[in-house]
């Protein structure tokens, strides 16, 4: 083999023998202590053990022999038991564990009380006896005798107060007819109870808040409940059908008059900002932009110089939605509404790391995928999508293009000629906030003509500020 | 005390449920009975002294007065009796009327199948749902008197079924043997004013098996009349046995045991309303008499049990059946029970409803019946009818009950004791048995 290698020309490395490879060390296997050693040699090591058999083997080990109990070994005894909830003195017979020590047997412990002697449990009534009744209770009685009311008060006993079997078994012959309901025996015996726990009490302040006296058993409401629960049983499907739609039409109303009202209190408290806002910026250094400026934030430095022009244009269509929502309240049909609104200075372009440098259609910031992005197409795009976005169609942004062309800019229109982040957000939400104020005309146009009122709102359609 | 059952302490105790159909005796922690025979007796007028005692057959006892001679049991009841009466201890009205039965049924449960001495044994009566006062005081003085036991509990049979069931609170539904009952059982105790009876249950439809049998092959054959040898393997040759003397309660009832079997094992439920027309596509299976004759029944099967719910429409279809005028149907039977209840229990009563009862193991009669009930009720009510899928539980579940209640620990002091109803008179029962 080596002279052929020769002939060939290949080189020859003296490799090492490795017939016998050194055999990978076999983990012994350490006999687990619940086993016995016969057990773990007939293993052989190739079936893994698992853990859990190993620790039960250990715990119950059934050959192991029981540990004789101190108490002696236990028999059973069929022994005759005394029943201590029980007048009489039958002896029944039952099954005791008892223990035999080595003198002789020795009993439960604990066999003085039968155990379920406790469970005895009576409702307690507070029985009047004569004089009580002829004093308190018999006025005003109604056709109540006495014999009746002892007759009830012994079958409230007997069952625990439990009304409907009373009534199924209440037979008074002389009661008068038609007979008592269930309703009459209650009120009976709640009167009387009431009565009575207030007589021994003395006054009525201590048991005030006694269920018995705060609430006192009204016969009228529950024959009325009665009533309206067999009515509500023996409704038709029909009837119940025609329920079903009334109140999800009543929960309909009820959840439009709710945004209503969330809406009205917003734009109030954004008109009252905006009072505040005028008066401020009012007062404050004279500013190039028009006094009405909603929802700004409070620190509005000089706008920095690249946004100026959009940051001009921007306030003057500002203004207008917010004397819009400021006018009237508005179902929440308007994708912005004023507090929404944004300052071109908010958008940095040198921003901290990790936030993203790009914008979506909301005038969020938004992370896209990882790949390369040109600011520029990716903001036109936005742009587009914004339009795409809006409730109307084509016609509609036409109206949205009219307004962006009015602003004198083509900046407006087209955008910023050069797109850093700041002023492609700050174009992204100048078209948002003009697609806004359309729909918030159209929606009001649409709303003037639905309810067809001969023009009596306050708020009419707005004037668009103009710039001049 | 029993530490294995939850509350449980069994005593000595002894559950005797005397249906109209079959006694059922066992001790009291068990969960079936041991004993189970018919409940009737065969009396044979005595020879005048009295007490003569059948070794044969296991008598009970002799009547004592009457010179009647009673035999209790499957084993004198089974072959040809020759002067011998059937009688059922029930009376008209499905109450016990014939004490002196009563007391032999008793008595052979004990003596001659549980080997028991009365005297040792507190005793647990499950008793019919709707049993008068008098009759239940009867009963007490019976037990006491007669069978000398230490101490008594009557139950209702509806009560005990609730409990079988682990609820205290659920509308029962028992189809019986003589009758199917129905009644509210609130809080672990029966409404009476609820509880409402039809006779439309398992002893009607033997009948109707009968005239089924009877009319279109020959009239049915009871077991004794017959002898059935095999002359060549697979042939079999029939012998008719003289059956004079017999008489013709005891020829009733044996026919009837075979026209119960033909019931058991072809009775079919349909699941809607059953009209004739259909009938002819039904498919006919062959059942084999016990005397060799074999059975075609096809729309039969699904007439039989169409009388629980159309009793008028049917009962004409069996010639020889009648049917009180006025009988209600089983699903109005319990509508109506349903409607005597108060209104705040309806609701329960609907969503926990019952089935129970031997002749409720037709096939198909739960969900026929459940599908019927929602008819009835409001729509827009839950309803459920449950049933117990084992067989043995639906037949027994009244003495299941009586042997869950005896052997509570809780339970231990409820019982009516011998001193007592020395003391107090028999009519005590109807304060410490509600």
């Amino acid at each position: 083999m080596g002279d052929v290698k020769d002939i060939l020309g290949m080189s020859r490395v003296k490799e090492e023998k490795d017939d016998k490879p050194a055999p990978v060390k076999k983990e012994k296997m350490k006999r687990p202590e619940g086993m016995s050693r016969e057990a773990f040699a007939l293993l052989g090591g190739s079936h893994p053990i698992i853990a859990s058999q190993l620790v039960s083997v250990k715990k119950n080990d059934i050959l192991k022999k029981p540990k004789p109990s101190t108490k002696g070994i236990v028999t059973y005894q069929y022994k005759p038991f005394k029943n201590q909830a029980r007048t009489d003195d039958l002896e029944l017979c039952h099954w005791v564990k008892c223990y035999k020590g080595a003198n002789g047997i020795i009993r439960e412990p604990d066999d003085s009380e039968y155990p379920y002697a406790k469970y005895n449990k009576k409702v307690q009534l507070m029985k009047y006896n004569a004089e009580e009744y002829d004093s308190l209770i018999r006025p005003d009685s109604g056709n109540w005798t006495k014999e009746e009311t002892d007759y009830l008060y012994d079958l409230c006993e007997q069952f625990d107060l439990r009304w409907h079997v009373i009534f199924d078994r209440y037979e008074w012959p002389q009661a008068p007819p038609p007979g008592r309901s269930l309703e009459d025996l209650k009120e009976r015996y709640y009167t009387v109870a009431r009565k009575m726990l207030v007589s021994r009490q003395g006054r009525e302040a201590p048991v005030a808040n006694h269920p018995l006296v705060k609430q006192p058993f009204n016969k009228q409401a529950e024959q009325e409940r009665k009533r309206a629960l067999l009515a509500l049983l023996a409704r038709t499907p029909q009837q119940i059908s025609e329920d079903h739609a009334i109140l999800a039409e009543a929960r309909a109303i009820e959840e439009k008059r709710k945004a209503e009202a969330g809406a009205a209190k917003r734009a109030a408290a954004a008109a009252a900002a905006a009072q505040q806002a005028a008066a401020a910026a009012a007062a404050a250094a004279p500013r190039t932009t028009s006094p009405a400026q909603p929802g700004r934030p409070a620190a509005a430095p000089a706008a920095p110089g690249a946004p100026v022009a959009p940051g001009v244009s921007a306030p003057g269509a500002l203004a207008a939605p917010g004397a819009v929502a400021a006018g009237r309240a508005l179902s929440p049909a308007p994708a912005m509404l004023v507090s929404e609104l944004r300052h071109p200075a908010e958008f940095e372009s040198a921003v901290p790391p990790g936030t993203p440098s790009l914008f979506d259609a909301e005038v969020k910031t938004y992370k896209p995928k990882p790949g390369v992005y040109l600011r520029g197409a990716h903001t036109q795009a936005m742009a587009t999508q914004q339009a795409a976005n809006m409730t109307g169609g084509s016609r509609a942004f036409k109206a949205v293009e009219a307004t962006l062309t009015e602003l004198q800019s083509p900046t407006a229109l087209f955008g910023p000629r050069v797109m850093t982040r700041a002023t492609s957000g700050a174009w992204l939400a100048l078209r948002s906030e003009v697609i806004a104020l359309h729909e918030t005309r159209r929606n009001l146009a649409n709303r003037l003509n639905a309810d067809d009122r001969p023009g009596g709102s306050a708020a009419r359609r707005p004037e668009k500020r103009r710039r001049p | 005390m029993s530490n294995n059952i939850y509350g449980g302490d069994e005593v000595n105790a002894i559950v005797l449920d005397l249906g109209t159909h079959s006694c059922k005796a066992g001790y009291s922690g068990d969960d079936t009975p041991k004993a189970v025979f018919p409940s009737v007796v065969g009396v044979q007028a005595g020879s005048g002294n009295g007490m003569e005692v059948d070794t044969g057959s296991g008598a009970g006892a002799g009547g004592k007065g009457s010179g009647r001679k009673l035999s209790v049991g499957f084993q004198p009841l089974s072959t040809k009796q020759i002067g011998m009466e059937v009688q059922s201890p029930f009376g008209p009205d499905d109450l016990f009327s014939d004490w002196e039965l009563v007391e032999a049924l008793y008595n052979h449960a004990m003596k001659d199948r549980l080997s028991v001495k009365p005297e040792e044994f507190a005793l647990m009566l499950a008793e019919p749902t709707h049993n008068s006062r008098a009759a239940r005081e009867r009963l007490v003085e019976l037990v006491f008197e007669g069978l000398q036991a230490p101490a008594l509990y009557l139950a209702r049979s509806a009560m005990l079924s609730a409990f079988a069931t682990a609820r205290q609170t659920a509308l029962v539904v028992d189809a019986g043997f003589r009758a199917t009952t129905a009644a509210a059982v609130q809080d672990g105790y029966v409404l009476q004013k609820t509880v409402s009876r039809t006779p439309l249950a398992g002893q009607l439809l033997d009948t109707a098996a009968q005239a089924v049998a009877d009319a279109k092959y020959s009239p049915l054959r009871p077991r004794y009349s017959f002898r059935r040898t095999e002359v060549k393997p697979g042939e079999f040759q029939l012998t008719s046995v003289d059956m004079a003397g017999v008489t013709s309660s005891f020829r009733l009832w044996s026919t009837e045991q075979v026209a119960a079997e033909l019931k058991e094992a072809t009775c079919r439920t349909s699941e809607g309303r059953f009209y004739e027309a259909e009938g002819v596509h039904v498919p006919t299976v062959v059942y084999e008499l016990p005397d060799g004759q074999e059975l075609l029944l096809g729309p039969e099967r699904f007439r039989m049990p169409e009388l629980f719910f159309q009793p008028a429409a049917f009962v004409g279809q069996f010639q020889g059946l009648t049917l009180a005028p006025d009988a209600r149907s089983v699903p109005e039977v319990v509508a109506d029970t349903i409607s005597k209840c108060d209104v705040d229990l309806r609701k329960d009563m609907y969503s926990g409803a019952i089935l129970t009862g031997g002749t409720s193991l037709i096939h198909g009669f739960r969900e026929r019946l459940e599908k019927e009930m929602v008819e009835l009720v409001p729509s827009g009510t839950k309803l459920k009818l449950a049933a117990a899928t084992n067989s043995v539980e639906r037949r027994f579940s009244t003495w299941i009950g009586g042997s869950i209640l005896s052997s509570l620990g809780s339970f231990q002091q409820l019982w009516m004791s011998k001193k007592e109803y020395a003391e107090h008179g028999a009519p005590l029962v109807n304060r410490k048995c509600p």
